[in-house]
């Protein structure tokens, strides 16, 4: 459990933390960015892909830029859950991101980047080299997958964070920064299915913004999750839906996304374009809650088994979809 | 107290080990071993009964882990004073309740709202015992309010003398309690412990 050494790195602005993080890739030197370190940390005590270089965020001042439509990625996550400025909706669920302690830590970016959690990896080391290791953290050895044995293709650990689907729903626009140069992206394609790197980062990329669209503030919204404990629990399941209310009869825009269930958060778009084509009410919100609960597939990898959170994604669909009924 | 207020609604509600398929234990951490925190806690307010225990040194009586024990029937007790459901398995985290009412429901074919609670019924036994119960209180509340501060022996709220045994003072009070051969011939449950015979040694005599 001692925390394994490491260089630590600081640089002032975002074009030396990107030229660092050039060097160290020329150099052929493997690094972690670090920002509020509430994820990291941990994972560096139990010696989980530990390595030799970390560059922390925290003197870029660029990076925690807060207003309406721009959220900078090393924004706590306290000061999103007191901001009066962002989407109501935003400053609701970055309340309801685990402690107070560890939400005066931890990062907008940190919270999507978030690491996927499993409970064959994330344990001790010596825990881990007695089940001879997983796919995730193989230490050399090509292990196979302990959840689902015998498919050493995709690492199946669950993507449990809670900001990434309300941002998706709304519409948020994702910005990254590296060596070879700035891109952005609507927040869903950041997201690739893997449980390993889970985003499209390439080595020595960073998140640097998320940028809100203008009509966000039109649209409404809940976000439900399920957890043990509500002090500070990973949430084993959350679905966020987010509508635009319509002139008569139904709202006129509806996304619907969940998060805890598998490697990435999912953007569920067919499921909920097809219920809005057929708008009937209370029905239409029951028939969703079905669909997302079809299309989700949780494994058995958290404190929940996988049959009662998909059986939750149903509940907790209807729950944040409830107040679709009096739009 | 409070303490093993918090221990027993984490052993009743949701601290359990759970193991893997090879016989790991799966969640040796504080965050997946889940201890109810401070937010899950309701207040506890504790009310000490004074009262002399004879087995106890100077009279002192444990208060450690006894008080943890009452809490998980108090609670099982619940769930089924509210939805009819027996708990057989500890701890009742969401997803066992859910499998529970699950099954009760097919059960009874009723929808999870149309779930009756029980009804208690008691026995003609209670008039006695809340008759009983409500004589002791005004005993002890004789004795509180009486100028007599000497310490609290069994007996006291009787007026009995600590010097002598107090079944020597009253025919009604009993300290042995081997039952009639009348009644050990036909125990009820909690009394068939009395026909048990010692067979620590073989069974030979």
């Amino acid at each position: 459990m001692r925390m394994p050494p490491f260089k630590l790195h600081t640089p002032e602005t975002l074009e030396d933390a990107v030229a660092l993080s050039g060097e160290l890739g020329e150099a052929g030197d493997e690094f972690d960015w670090i920002a509020g370190g509430t994820d990291l940390l941990p994972n560096y005590k139990w010696h989980l892909n530990v390595k030799p270089h970390v560059i922390s965020l925290a003197r870029i001042t660029e990076l925690s830029e807060l207003s309406e439509t721009h959220i900078g990625a090393m924004v706590r996550l306290h000061e999103l859950a007191e901001s009066d400025d962002v989407h109501p909706l935003i400053s609701k669920v970055a309340a309801m991101v685990a402690s107070v302690m560890i939400r005066r830590s931890g990062t907008v970016g940190g919270n999507i980047c978030l690491d996927t959690r499993c409970f064959w990896f994330n344990q001790s080391e010596e825990w881990r080299e007695s089940i001879d290791w997983c796919y995730k953290c193989d230490c050399g050895t090509g292990a196979d997958c302990r959840v689902i044995p015998n498919q050493n293709t995709q690492c199946v650990a669950t993507y449990q964070a809670d900001l990434a689907p309300v941002l998706m729903c709304l519409g948020a626009q994702i910005h990254l920064a590296g060596p070879s140069g700035m891109r952005s992206m609507p927040l869903n394609e950041f997201f690739e299915l893997d449980g390993i790197t889970r985003n499209v980062l390439q080595p020595g990329e960073l998140v640097t913004h998320l940028t809100m669209p203008d009509d966000s503030c039109e649209l409404v919204g809940d976000y439900q999750k399920l957890r043990q404990r509500d002090s500070w629990d990973f949430p084993e399941a959350g679905v966020a839906v987010v509508w635009r209310p319509g002139k008569s009869g139904g709202p006129a825009d509806l996304r619907v996304a969940t998060t805890g269930l598998e490697s990435i958060p999912g953007y569920h778009e067919e499921e909920a374009a097809s219920i809005l084509n057929d708008w009937k009410g209370k029905d239409s919100i029951d028939e969703l809650a079905e669909s997302v609960r079809t299309a989700v597939r949780p494994v058995l990898n958290t404190w929940y088994p996988p049959s009662y959170r998909r059986k939750m994604v149903k509940v907790l669909t209807k729950r944040a979809g409830s107040g679709l009924t009096e739009v | 107290m409070i303490g093993s207020c918090h221990m027993g609604l984490g052993q009743v509600l949701s601290e359990e080990m759970k193991y893997g398929r090879n016989g790991h234990l799966m969640n040796p951490d504080l965050l997946d071993y889940k201890i109810p925190s401070v937010h899950e806690m309701p207040e506890v307010i504790p009310i000490i009964v004074e009262s002399n225990d004879s087995e106890g040194p100077f009279g002192a009586k444990e208060a450690g882990e006894g008080p943890l024990l009452p809490i998980l029937p108090a609670v099982c007790n619940a769930v089924y004073d509210a939805i009819g459901v027996r708990v057989s398995e500890l701890p009742i985290t969401p997803d066992r309740m859910h499998r529970l009412i699950e099954a009760r429901c097919k059960e009874e074919d009723v929808e999870p709202t149309g779930l009756q609670s029980p009804r208690l019924e008691h026995s003609e036994l209670q008039e006695v015992l809340d008759e009983r119960a409500a004589e002791h209180a005004d005993r002890d509340s004789i004795r509180a309010s009486m100028e007599d501060d000497s310490p609290y022996h069994n007996g006291a709220l009787f007026g009995f003398d600590p010097l002598i045994p107090a079944d020597q003072q009253d025919d009604r009070w009993i300290v042995s309690v081997t039952p009639s051969g009348e009644y050990i011939d036909a125990p009820r449950l909690a009394g068939s412990a009395w026909k048990h015979e010692e067979r620590r040694h073989g069974g030979a005599n």
